[in-house]
C-alpha cells in the first residue's frame, strides 16, 4: 500500500521502494484507484525510492496526463539531484513540477 | 537463475534468465560490485544505463520469455566501466535506431536513456549485443535535447 497524507489541495503519495518494471504494476493500480477516487492533484514524494526506470517514468507521464485530464495537477517532490537531472533530461519537468518542497 | 559466475578485481560476469525480477538481482550485485572496490564513476549513470540494457534484453531481445538467458559482463577499464548484455534474440537494425522520444509517450525512452547516461554506446553486428561505457569522474549528464514530440 502507498503510504498517504493530505496537505491542503494536495494528496502527497509516498512509494516505498524502487519504481522499476518488476515493481510497477501495483504502483500504476494504486494511483489509478487514487484517481478514480477523485484525488485530481497528486503530490509523489520520491524519498522512499532508490531508482526510477523507463517504465517508471512513463507512469508518471501517464499519472500527469490522466490529472491534467480532470483539471489536475501532479508534482513530484525530491531533494536527490539525480532524480531532478532524471526528469530534466526527459524534459518530464516542462509539463509537471518536480521540486523540493510543497 | 541468476547466477554470477566471475567477479575477479576488474570484471563481473552474471548469466541470468530473462526476467525483470533479475534485473533488480544484476543492479544490486553490480552496485555492490562497484561500491566495494570504491570506483570513482557516477553510479547513478551506470544503474540507468545497466538497467534499461537489461530491459530492453529481457523484454525485446527476449521477448519476455524468461526461460531465454542473458549475459552481463561488467569491467573497469582504463577510462571508464564497460558494460557489455547480450540476448539471444534476432537483434536490431540498430545503424536505423532513433533515440528521439515523444516526451508525452508511453515509452520508447531507453534508448534515449542509455544514450544520454552513457560515454559510448556501441552494437554488434546483429545488434542483439550493446556495449556501454561511462567515463570515470564525468559530471552529471548534461540536457541533450533529445527531440521528438
Amino acid at each position: 500500500m502507498l503510504q498517504t497524507e493530505q496537505l491542503d489541495e494536495m494528496l502527497v503519495v509516498k512509494p516505498d521502494g524502487d519504481i522499476v518494471a518488476s515493481a510497477l504494476e501495483s504502483f500504476r493500480k494504486e494511483l489509478q484507484g487514487l484517481i478514480e477516487q477523485g484525488h485530481v492533484n497528486l503530490a509523489i514524494d520520491l524519498d522512499g525510492v532508490g531508482i526510477i526506470d523507463s517504465k517508471g517514468l512513463a507512469i508518471f507521464m501517464l499519472c500527469h496526463k490522466s490529472l491534467t485530464a480532470k483539471g489536475g495537477r501532479l508534482v513530484v517532490l525530491t531533494g536527490n539531484e539525480d532524480f531532478k537531472q532524471l526528469f530534466h533530461v526527459m524534459r518530464m519537468d516542462e509539463h509537471f513540477t518536480v521540486a523540493g518542497a510543497l | 537463475m541468476f547466477k554470477v559466475e566471475s567477479a575477479t578485481p576488474r570484471k563481473l560476469c552474471v548469466h541470468m534468465l530473462a526476467s525483470l525480477e533479475n534485473i533488480d538481482q544484476a543492479d544490486s550485485a553490480v552496485s555492490g560490485f562497484l561500491i566495494e572496490r570504491k570506483v570513482p564513476v557516477d553510479r547513478f549513470a551506470v544503474r540507468i544505463m545497466l538497467r534499461e540494457a537489461l530491459l530492453n534484453a529481457v523484454t525485446h531481445g527476449s521477448g519476455g520469455d524468461s526461460r531465454l538467458p542473458v549475459r552481463l559482463d561488467v569491467e573497469l577499464g582504463k577510462s571508464g566501466v564497460a558494460l557489455a548484455i547480450e540476448d539471444t534474440g534476432e537483434g536490431f537494425i540498430w545503424q536505423d535506431r532513433d533515440v528521439s522520444f515523444d516526451v508525452l509517450g508511453d515509452g520508447g525512452r531507453g534508448l534515449a536513456l542509455m544514450q544520454i547516461y552513457s560515454s559510448e554506446m556501441t552494437f554488434n553486428e546483429s545488434g542483439n549485443r550493446v556495449a556501454l561505457r561511462r567515463n570515470y569522474d564525468v559530471p552529471a549528464v548534461c540536457h541533450e535535447g533529445s527531440s521528438g514530440d
